[in-house]
């Protein structure tokens, strides 16, 4: 029963969410403020219950664990209280005093951050670009295998050259690093360019995802219902093209990306 | 300049494309397996029963519809092969839902008991923190698990105290900037092999750190999910989106076509109307 | 005071960095220790964080509501919907789940039967989910619009999109399948253009910005840990 009144109310908020693609309306603006409501009480019980009460309170002032022995550990009374030095944002006369807690967290985070990132995204990188290394598998291989192979590592590394140099010297775009630059944007342009292809593919499949809740997975009515709901859908959509035709042109409304 | 009918003809041949074909289904276009997804696939297929790996569920319900198929399928060949999954969310708080569910749905079809076979850490906030924290000891910064069952006296984290030297693989399935972190606070200073999983979206960005090995396996978006969905032998939601996928990219492709004919045209009747006036 | 308002947050995050900078280059077991526990820290205080977010919106849409501000009344569903979340929240019925921790609120998702793991399965989730599906369509026209041959760059741009397209779906791959699957006619396959697209000029050029975000990383961190950068504490004094 919770099921069946779920797959319900669940596909009435899909369509009305999606109505926002004729344009702006109330129902789409009541599945969006329930939205936000309702995943703002989750991010409350998720910061209580998961985090806030097992990693602070649990270690500082109550057992939840009864059947095991506790000592309090006092140290966690430095998180808690920068914690709760935090939450002088919401009070405009000491809010800056939660520059503590942020200084504490964002220092942490710069000097924590910088070994990892030189040794992955810079040196593991870099190292991975120069043919040799990228050649390493390829060695005694027979030659069909090994002149593409080789073809590509160089193409890899020229392109990675180019765009590098594209990126550093752009005070400076004439002769050799202005060729190097030009190659580097087109390089930039094919990765852009996948990158793009890619998306639309995932905002696709979004979309399939959803409508395929609509019409499989609304299982306990089965495809009548689902059919009604897809038949509806269209309907309204067409409806809304022919009223708009109708109406005097009220300006091009673009909605936003 | 598209004018607003253009603009809904386009919306409802895209609404068509997609329904049309998860109503009626057909099974025509072989969805090929690629190197990538085979580099997850057989990393896990490798492994031996009894070993651990850490599955994280970096998404949450605004890319479930791609990630989940691929989440199920992964636990599902995970299982299969009898290894213990630790389960752990560290990209929106949403997802942890989405973790506990999977886990729950896999492993009761599997016949798998929370907490000896898998568990789900719930979310946290700072990922590098949090990474790096339980490459050294879970249990310290995970006091309880997503269900706030104390992780204290849990045989997979018996088992598993730590990520470092206890894990034989890591796969990320993320929605956002989380592959790199991982890469940098976890697999690089742990030592363990890594692969990911990501939304279509940011699936490109990923191949250089796909060419460089330093994560050996990517699966994008839901075609992804379908190829491993097809690997493991049980078709699900990503393979049945497969083919509004296909209409979908066709029909794209040949309004991108039109519209440049368009285009062009009308340069080119501009072109000979301002010549016709010189 | 003016200490306490400037200069005090600096010298946090100058002693915070500069230790976890250290520890990593110096692994000494008792700094470890240490730094371990700072990890933790940091996660507590971004928790609490994670709250602000919540008052904020919460504080606007009853201000709203306060001053009959035009629409308010969708004001009031974001607020039912909050407290009807919280409500979902206390355990009404059913017993904390097997093994949990005694004081443990168990009405959470913990409880498949509860309330609020169906509020989270029926509203949160497909609601969050079919957000982001409406940009499908916008892609769609953007990509109908946008995409026109106009100079060498476009083009290449539009090519790749287009093979990408094509490439990463089975009726693209089904169109050149007719190709032999070795030798070099093989190369002109969909799926062999789009996997070399993809790993060749594509991991070059995305390398490009990594490298690049990379070098940014690091000179934000030395800029936070020497106080040059303090636009993290906002504005004013």
């Amino acid at each position: 029963m919770a099921t069946f009144i779920g797959t319900w109310i669940a596909a009435g908020l899909t369509l009305m969410i999606l109505s926002f693609l004729y344009r702006d309306n109330p129902f789409f603006r009541f599945a969006e403020h329930l939205y936000v409501g309702v995943s703002n009480a989750y991010i409350v019980w998720l910061v209580w219950a998961t985090i806030v009460l097992p990693d602070f309170i649990g270690r500082v002032f109550i057992n939840l664990d009864p059947a095991k022995p506790w000592s309090p550990d006092y140290w966690f009374l430095v998180p808690g209280v920068l914690g709760l030095i935090m939450l002088t944002r919401m009070v405009p006369a000491i809010e800056w005093m939660s520059r503590w807690a942020l200084a504490f967290v964002v220092g942490w985070g710069a000097g924590f951050v910088i070994g990892p990132v030189l040794n992955s995204y810079l040196l593991a990188q870099l190292y991975a670009s120069f043919p040799w290394v990228n050649m390493q598998p390829y060695l005694g291989a027979p030659a069909s295998e090994y002149i593409p192979a080789l073809i590509n590592a160089v193409i890899l590394f020229v392109c990675v050259v180019t765009v590098l140099v594209y990126f550093f010297f752009s005070y400076e775009h004439k002769g050799v690093i202005g060729g190097a630059a030009k190659i580097g944007i087109w390089v930039l342009m094919v990765a852009f360019g996948a990158s793009f292809g890619s998306t639309v593919m995932a905002r696709v499949s979004l979309f399939i995802g959803r409508a395929r809740f609509l019409v499989q997975d609304a299982e306990p009515t089965g495809h009548a219902f689902s059919a009604l709901l897809t038949l509806g859908l269209l309907i309204a959509i067409i409806t809304a093209i022919i009223a708009r035709r109708r109406q005097p042109p009220a300006g091009e409304s673009e909605p936003a990306e | 300049m598209v004018r607003s009918w253009e603009r809904y003809l386009l919306y409802t041949l895209i609404a068509f494309a997609v329904f049309l074909p998860l109503i009626f289904p057909f099974d025509v276009w072989p969805n090929l397996p690629t190197r990538e997804v085979l580099g997850v696939f057989n990393t896990i297929d490798g492994l031996q029963p009894g070993d651990t790996i850490v599955v994280a569920v970096d998404f949450d319900p605004s890319s479930e519809p791609e990630l989940y198929p691929m989440l199920l399928a992964v636990l599902r060949h995970a299982f299969n092969k009898n290894l213990y999954v630790i389960g752990i969310n560290l990209f929106g708080p949403a997802g942890t839902g989405l973790g506990v569910k999977a886990l729950t749905d896999i492993g009761g079809e599997m016949g798998k008991v929370d907490g000896e076979d898998y568990v789900m850490l719930g979310f946290k906030p700072n990922l590098p923190a949090v990474i790096s924290q339980i490459n050294s000891d879970i249990k310290e910064m995970y006091r309880s698990d997503a269900n706030g069952r104390p992780t204290a006296d849990m045989p997979i984290l018996q088992r598993t105290p730590k990520l470092q030297g206890n894990i034989k693989y890591m796969v990320d399935l993320a929605a956002g900037e989380t592959v790199r972190p991982w890469v940098a606070y976890g697999s690089a200073p742990g030592g363990y092999p890594m692969g990911a999983g990501c939304t279509a979206v940011s699936f490109a960005d990923y191949f250089s750190f796909y060419q460089s090995g330093q994560i050996n396996g990517l699966m994008g978006g839901l075609k992804a999910a379908a190829e491993y969905e097809e690997l493991v032998g049980k078709k699900g939601a990503a393979s049945a989106g497969m083919n509004s996928q296909s209409i979908v990219h066709a029909l794209l492709v040949l309004f991108i076509i039109i519209g440049n004919i368009i285009f062009f045209r009308a340069l080119s009747l501009k072109r000979a109307e301002e010549g016709g006036r010189a | 005071m003016m200490f306490l308002r400037r200069q005090l947050p600096v010298v946090i995050a100058f002693v915070l960095g500069m230790f976890t900078l250290v520890i990593f280059y110096i692994p000494a077991a008792p700094m470890q220790g240490i730094g371990d526990r700072l990890k933790i820290f940091v996660t507590i205080i971004g928790a609490f964080a994670m709250l602000l977010g919540i008052n904020s919106i919460l504080g606007q849409h009853i201000t709203k509501i306060r001053k009959r501000r035009p629409g308010y009344g969708y004001s009031w569903v974001l607020i039912l919907g909050f407290v009807a979340m919280m409500i979902a929240w206390i355990p009404w019925w059913s017993a904390p789940p097997e093994g949990s921790a005694a004081y443990y609120p168990w009405g959470g998702l913990e409880n498949p039967q509860g309330a609020f793991y169906w509020m989270f399965f029926w509203i949160l989730v497909p609601m969050q989910a079919t957000m982001f599906s409406i940009l499908a369509f916008f892609i769609a026209s953007a990509a109908y619009r946008s995409f026109r041959a106009k100079t060498l760059e476009a083009t290449v741009l539009l090519v790749a999109a287009v093979i990408v397209m094509l490439g990463r779906v089975p009726l693209g791959t089904s169109m050149t399948s007719w190709l032999p699957d070795a030798g070099f006619w093989s190369s002109l396959r969909l799926e062999t253009m789009t996997s070399w697209l993809l790993n060749i000029p594509n991991a070059a050029g995305f390398r490009g910005i990594v490298l690049g975000v990379a070098l940014g990383i690091i000179a934000t961190s030395v800029r936070i840990i020497f106080g040059v950068e303090k636009t993290y504490m906002g504005g004013g004094d």
